[in-house]
């Protein structure tokens, strides 16, 4: 009877901290229209992936089982960073015009089950991509900050609360509070996001690596050398371990870091293909496009 | 107060278009983002060993120029790195983050190119094919930037519009491309502003003068761009050359580049009454900035052998007036002798070098007829490349305890037929001289590992008596038989002299061999050895191996000449060749011949390209490896490599201390970067301590696998790895005598590397360096590869074992 009380002990355990991935397979999605993709974003509970082209021009839904593509948009810029509400419903994006090669931003929703396109905010300056928290979008320009629910309120009370970066530096929006944090002082941070349960903030620091700190700017975690590092879950952040010559990416791997073990593993080691840019898929998958803009789906195992 | 009314309303003319058109005044609200291309030294930075440029520290000047040229302009600037250490060269996904996050309007890396040093002209690249750029301002904004860096020189070896799309120009790259273009969500261009390898450019781009004036093309172009007012005023630049002397390197004939820059003179421009000295790097460049428009004297002087310039300048509003000095020689100046070296004159050596420095372009053989030894001398003259510097060597050696006297009589001239005012003496005693000195044999003494193939060098103080050198100098084999000898060579140098020779079959491995020299050898002069000397070597252990030839050095027309291969500096370029030998070879006929003068007594570097850059793979568990006819000159061999986006990886092969035919290697782990490999140059550099001129032949250069392990060396180190099989933790243990350079890695059975394990300085003594097998590495036999060495310059010593990894 002890014995499997500590067997279940131990099962919880491993279920509640999960601190390793293992590779089970990788899969190349096949999209139907052939060309160089870049991975965007995932649509919660649901087989598609964002993906947009050459410099992050357009934003297509792509059905991994099938490869369909349907596009969100054609319009430069609209790939950049689009967020997804929890329910898998609403896509937000921001999308470029240039006038006189000057940006100016617009900001739009979509609806997926049907399609339906919105405006949220027409031609602005110094747009940033929206940020979402459960079914409730962030939007903020030059000239306005604003909140909007786009779908049901969620029962976490902390859903309202978003992480974006501003003049290059992390920016906590938790109510009608904004807190601009600068955990490791001034310089460009890069890759920020909030912790799936909204206790922490992921990000960069200018190149020198990557980070985890708590809502109030202080580090919890210094992750080591890894690039656009997104969350897996609240325990795992996974991301890519890239170098090149100066000129050209020479090599890219996937790695993850377990905040757990308090280590980083290089996940994959493929000389032949340059992984990049990955994306968890649920709690079992991880998309990822390769440096010459191929999509592929990997099944891990977590433990 | 005139002046100053004409300035405002000149202010207010150049504005007129902004309120007509609807041109904005100024960069505000604009966003822009510069990356300076690299960083720090080390890592992808590219160095200019002609030029000491450093593409980090170029790409930076212009950078940080440029963010102030648009500050000043209102601009928002955001810049990838500001300074210049190892932690700046930031992952190409970092910057091109850096700038979406910032969220610019557009997205400018800054670089300069390089290729095989014949070519200088400006290339940009966008993100895309040609005719389909992922971003269509991208390649506006190219084409825009070509014409205003071109537009601002006249020194580009190529005039076409060089703007591409990075998916055209690297088709080997498929949709790969430029890294750094690839993840931006805005337009963006790389800029190769001019090429750092041809080596007249490589040295402008060492003047800050220079590069802010690439800042200053790349400020008009974004004007242009976002339709911003262009600048009010415009720039004087141009060059100060000497009209009768080319450079000493390559160049392409008809520019501007074809005739030697002048240092230090001074450039001043009136009525401004701006003046700017010249740098003494060899570029002769000038720049007077925010010039308003109108018309200008420009007048170069302060130049030791030149008279004064003065050129008319026409300045126009936002462009670059280009105003090259070619200014006229002074002709008339009265040639005098500056300096003699050396300043003593007591017990000088029997063959004391005597050099005579001028103030002006001497007519040589007017002046060698008028320099006179009392007693007579015959002597050997040798010229600097602008005839000011004369020096000169006895033939045979000056008298042993002699009073000398040296006249230089008024019969000599400038070029210009100027007579020496008075004529110059001095004089001179030499010491006494008792014996013929031995100044170096090789193999020496004690040498172990020498070359099968081996060229028998005596050299002596002084040329030696050739009947007696080859009566009394022999080698002699363990059974002391003489070896039979073949291509006896005598040469002279410096009043210095040697004997040697190849032998007629190759040496046994494991041979002790001694290098006999009778006490009756001579010098020219009749002063003997005195003594008998005799050096006993032994050979390699090992026989050699072969490989696959990638190189066979059969066809001269795919090298370069050193002039034209890029990099070469320093050298004679006439007496500097690359040719074929069908007489000295080591397999078939031909191999490669390199004649090489270097001109100064250090930094000199000579290069060969081999335009057929043969890949040698990417296995860095095998060996490239060419037979080399070593010239005993003490210089340095390197052999050049491209890794995959033609990054030059330069790696020592071995200093030159060996003469006859050696098989020179050096492992692929040993060469930079990663991917496969295209060898493409041999590179002799010169050594202060080295010789300034040699012979070398080259021939069969091949990729080795390397067979069986190395069991003795590993017992030195003692390398151990338990458990074997291993499944989650191996270690690796090992010894080491002296503090080494380690690099540990696991290679898979065919030949790949599957994991790097450790690279790093460690000290001497015990070391465990514990392993945790990836996950991604499958089950298998596993070679593990202990390299260290001592120094950078020291040679690599390999131990490994075979690890099997289950799960």
């Amino acid at each position: 009877m002890r014995s499997v009380f500590l067997l279940l002990i131990f099962l919880v355990t491993i279920e509640a901290y999960p601190q390793s991935l293992r590779v089970r397979s990788v899969k190349r999605i096949i999209p139907a229209v052939a060309r160089s993709y870049l991975l965007t974003g995932v649509v919660p509970g649901s087989d598609q992936l964002l993906v947009a082209g050459e410099g992050y021009n357009g934003l297509f839904l792509l059905d991994t089982r099938k490869g369909r593509m349907t596009e969100i948009s054609n319009e430069p810029g609209a790939g950049y960073e689009p967020a997804v509400t929890a329910d898998g419903k609403k896509v937000f994006y921001r999308s470029d015009n240039f006038n006189d090669n000057m940006k100016a931003s617009s900001v739009y929703a979509y609806d997926i089950p049907t399609g339906g396109k919105e405006l949220l905010a027409d031609r602005g300056r110094g747009v940033i991509p929206p940020a979402v928290a459960g079914n409730s979008v962030l939007l903020r320009s030059d000239s306005e900050t604003r909140v909007e629910q786009r779908g049901a309120t969620l029962k976490s009370g902390s859903e309202r609360i978003f992480v974006v970066t501003e003049e290059m530096m992390p920016v906590l929006y938790r109510g009608g509070e904004r807190k601009a944090l600068m955990p490791n002082g001034e310089g460009f941070y890069i890759w920020t996001s909030l912790s799936p349960d909204r206790t922490m903030i992921l990000y960069n620091y200018q190149g020198r690596g990557s980070f985890i700190c708590d809502t109030d700017g202080k580090i919890l975690h210094d992750l080591g050398n890894i690039n656009a590092p997104r969350w897996f879950n609240d325990r795992i952040v996974i991301g890519m371990d890239d170098k090149d010559d100066g000129h050209r990416i020479t090599s890219s791997e996937l790695v993850y870091y377990s905040l757990g073990g308090k280590r980083r593993v290089i996940l994959t080691s493929t000389p032949d293909r340059s992984e990049m840019f990955p994306f968890a898929c649920g709690n079992r998958k991880i998309a990822f496009c390769t440096d010459n803009g191929e999509i592929y789906l990997m099944k891990v195992r977590v433990r | 107060m005139r002046r100053w009314k004409s300035v405002c309303l000149f202010e207010l003319l150049m504005l007129m278009p902004a309120f007509l058109f609807g041109q904005k005044t100024d960069f505000s609200g604009l966003k822009i983002f510069v990356n300076p291309g690299h960083g720090g030294h080390d890592g992808d930075d590219r160095h200019m060993t002609a030029t000491d440029f450093w593409e980090s520290e170029g790409n930076l000047e212009k950078g940080l120029f440029l963010r102030q040229l648009l500050e000043d302009r209102n601009a928002t600037v955001y810049m990838s790195r500001t300074t210049n250490y190892t932690s700046d060269d930031l992952k190409l996904s970092v910057i091109a983050e850096m700038a979406n996050t910032a969220n610019v309007d557009i997205f400018l890396s800054i670089h300069s190119n390089g290729f095989d040093g014949t070519r200088n002209q400006p290339l940009m690249l966008f993100r895309g094919y040609d005719n389909s750029p992922a971003w269509p301002a991208a390649k506006t904004f190219a084409q825009i930037l070509w014409e205003k860096i071109y537009e601002k020189s006249n020194c580009w070896t190529h005039t076409f519009e060089w703007v591409k799309g990075d998916w055209t120009f690297y088709p080997e790259w498929g949709t790969e491309g430029l890294g750094v273009l690839r993840p931006l969500n805005m337009p963006g261009v790389l800029s190769e502003g001019s090429f750092h390898d041809y080596i007249a450019e490589g040295w402008r781009l060492r003047n800050p003068n220079h590069l802010h004036h690439e800042a200053w093309s790349m400020l008009r172009a974004l004007q242009q761009y976002f339709t911003v007012v262009p600048e009010p005023y415009g720039i004087i630049a141009g060059t100060v050359r000497d009209q009768l002397t080319s450079p000493p390197y390559y160049f392409d004939s008809g520019t501007k580049d074809q005739h030697l820059p002048i240092n230090g003179a001074t450039v001043t421009l009136m009525p401004l009454n701006m003046s700017v000295t010249l740098d003494e790097l060899n570029n002769g460049f000038f720049m007077f900035d925010s010039v308003p428009p109108g018309d200008y004297q420009v007048i170069a002087g302060g130049m030791t052998d030149f008279y004064n310039d003065t050129l008319s300048a026409t300045v126009t509003a936002g462009k670059t007036t280009l105003t090259d000095f070619l200014p006229s020689f002074d002709t008339a100046r009265v040639p005098m002798v500056l300096e003699r070296l050396p300043v003593i004159t007591d017990s000088l050596p029997f063959n004391q070098a005597f050099s005579f420095t001028f103030n002006v372009t001497m007519d040589r053989e007017a002046v060698q007829s008028a320099l006179l030894f009392e007693p007579a001398v015959n002597l050997t003259y040798e010229w600097d490349e602008k005839s000011k510097v004369l020096t000169v060597r006895p033939q045979v050696g000056f008298v042993s305890k002699t009073d000398y006297l040296i006249r230089l009589t008024t019969a000599a001239t400038s070029k210009w037929d100027v007579h020496l005012q008075q004529e110059y003496q001095v004089s001179f005693i030499t010491k006494s001289r008792s014996k013929l000195v031995v100044d170096k044999i090789w193999p020496s003494t004690g040498a172990g590992g020498i070359t099968l193939f081996p060229r028998i060098t005596v050299r002596f103080d002084a040329p030696p008596d050739q009947a007696s050198a080859i009566a009394g100098i022999r080698l002699l084999d363990s059974q002391s038989s003489p070896v039979a000898k073949q291509r006896e060579l005598f040469t002279s140098d410096g009043g210095k002299g040697s004997y040697s020779f190849e032998l007629a079959s190759p040496l046994q491995t494991s041979g002790n061999y001694t290098i006999v020299i009778d006490a009756t050898v001579r010098d020219v002069t009749g002063v003997t050895v005195g003594a008998a000397i005799a050096a006993t070597f032994s050979t390699r252990t090992k026989a050699y191996q072969t490989g696959s030839i990638v190189e066979p050095f059969d066809n001269t027309v795919s090298f370069w000449d050193p002039e034209a291969s890029g990099s070469t500096t320093g050298t004679d370029n006439p007496l500097t060749t690359f040719t074929s030998s069908y007489d000295i070879y080591k397999t078939n006929p031909p191999a490669g011949r390199l004649d090489y003068l270097f001109t100064g007594d250090d930094g000199g570097v000579c290069r060969v390209f081999d335009t057929s850059k043969p890949t040698i793979g990417s296995n860095t568990s095998q060996v490239f490896a060419m037979w080399v006819y070593g010239d005993l000159s003490n210089n340095n061999l390197e052999y050049w490599f491209y890794s995959p986006g033609s990054v030059n990886q330069i790696v020592e092969a071995a200093p030159i201390n060996w003469a006859g035919w050696d098989l020179i290697a050096i492992p692929l782990s040993n060469i930079g970067g990663s991917g496969e490999w295209q060898y493409h140059s041999l590179v002799v550099r010169q050594n202060s301590s080295g010789l300034k001129s040699g012979i070398m032949y080259f021939d069969d250069a091949m990729v080795i696998t390397p067979t069986g392990i190395d069991d003795t060396e590993a017992s030195e180190t003692g390398l151990a790895i338990y458990p074997n099989p291993v499944t989650t933790k191996g270690m690796i243990t090992f010894f080491l005598k002296s503090g080494d350079q380690v690099v540990i890695n696991l290679y898979a059975s065919d030949g790949r590397l599957a994991e790097s394990l450790f690279s790093g300085m460690l000290d001497a003594g015990e070391h465990s360096i514990p392993w945790y097998p990836s996950p991604a590495i499958a089950p298998g036999v596993y070679t593990l590869e202990l390299s260290h060495r001592s120094g950078v310059a020291g040679g690599w010593h390999h131990a490994a074992r075979r690890w099997v990894i289950m799960r």
